[in-house]
């Protein structure tokens, strides 16, 4: 038990420094460009710096190409049915720019907790039916306005363009426009994109399910709301402490009677 | 505690019922999902399951491609187009480089040649 505490101590402690240590492996820095294995995590294949394939990406293309992506599903069940939610908590670089971005000291807002179920409209309709009935080209194409895309992909092969004095080409007005409001929105709101993104709805949907999991001792809770305060999504853990949204930071996992840590399912252990 | 341990009480009331002696594989499933996380556990072993078929069925299956650029495709009859057959390994490789597109005709081409190199950059 004192091994289990300390494990979840460390992981929370150090957070910051694992999405780096992870971002160091999406960034390539040993040049792979594995671009024909499907990531994880959301970072745009455009990015001169990508190691492996957006399965977001993969999963608006294949769509568009009328194909079933197997791979790239296969990979995201797989994952999500191991690790759930602690993709976007500890794996996702553009989790930890928005991280980042939330430690600038200004007044941070709470969206309601609804505002977390646009991202299975954003899922279903801009990356699987728009792909599929029009083609990539779209202009609502996922990839069209993905914010990954315009900071990993765009803004570097301008800079690149730039550099080489050839004619910088600019994405398109849509693509910026959500740039600019997800920037934004970072800053003022924790984790803002978070409620948008469809990589973490397809995760979230493994939260309940994942072989590691959120578990709340009952027996030990005390009410005391540490962990609803502590909750940057604003889930209330202690309630439900495997939520959709629930990005598996483990901040909650800070109160005082530790009521919530992380199970498996080999052990004989209650899910909430 | 009368009557014994709780676990071994429960054995033995479930040995007496019938499904238990006649349906051995339904009791079982039964079983299973008589708890949440007993179904949570069920679930979690499907899903790693089904995600092991996904990337088997991923991993073997091959793509038939037109492997002609788009300006010369009118020029073969469509009997005479060259065809490549390439994995979904390849495929989501070619992607990440827009290299692959959908026909009108429902088909797919590989919009540059097996001897040209690829487009280094993302269309998007």
């Amino acid at each position: 038990m004192t091994k289990k505490t300390s494990l979840i101590e460390k992981l929370t402690a150090n957070r910051l420094w694992i999405q780096t240590a992870f971002l160091i492996i999406w960034l390539d820095p040993m040049a792979l460009r594995l671009h024909s294995v499907c990531g994880t995590v959301f970072h745009c294949y455009a990015c001169p710096l990508a190691t492996f394939a957006c399965p977001v990406g993969i999963l608006v293309n294949f769509s568009a190409l009328h194909l079933f992506p197997f791979i790239a599903v296969g990979t995201l069940v797989l994952v999500g049915a191991i690790l759930g939610g602690f993709v976007c908590g500890y794996l996702c670089p553009f989790g930890l720019l928005q991280d980042l971005a939330a430690k600038i000291p200004v007044r941070k807002f709470n969206l309601p907790q609804w505002f977390g179920s646009i991202r299975y409209f954003v899922l279903l309709a801009f990356v699987l039916a728009i792909p599929f009935l029009w083609g990539e080209n779209h202009p609502l194409t996922f990839c069209k306005i993905c914010p990954s895309g315009a900071l990993e992909g765009a803004v570097p092969n301008m800079l690149a363009q730039a550099v080489k004095g050839q004619t910088v080409i600019f994405p398109n007005t849509l693509k910026i426009t959500v740039f600019g409001i997800t920037i934004i929105g970072m800053v003022f709101v924790n984790r803002f994109w978070c409620k948008l993104c469809p990589l973490g709805a397809i995760f979230g949907l493994f939260n309940k399910f994942s072989v590691f999991f959120l578990k709340l001792d009952p027996a030990v809770c005390t009410n005391c709301q540490v962990c609803h305060k502590s909750c940057k999504i604003g889930i209330k853990p202690n309630l439900e402490s495997n939520h959709t949204n629930c990005i598996r930071c483990l901040d909650c996992t800070k109160c005082k009677p530790k009521a919530i840590s992380i199970g498996n399912i080999f052990k004989n252990q209650n899910a909430d | 505690m009368p009557g014994g341990a709780p676990g071994l009480q429960n054995q033995r009331e479930s040995r007496t019922r019938l499904g238990w002696v006649r349906f051995p594989f339904a009791s079982a499933i039964f079983k299973i999902m008589t708890k949440e996380k007993k179904i949570n556990r069920f679930i979690t072993f499907i899903l790693l399951l089904a995600a092991g078929a996904l990337l088997y069925i991923g991993l073997f299956r091959t793509l038939k491609v037109q492997n002609l650029p788009l300006e010369k495709m009118t020029q073969y009859p469509k009997a005479y187009q060259p065809v490549l057959y390439i994995s979904e390994s390849q495929a989501i490789f070619d992607i990440t480089l827009g290299g692959l597109v959908k026909l009108d005709s429902g088909g797919i081409q590989r919009t540059y040649d097996m001897n040209n190199k690829p487009a280094s950059l993302c269309p998007t």
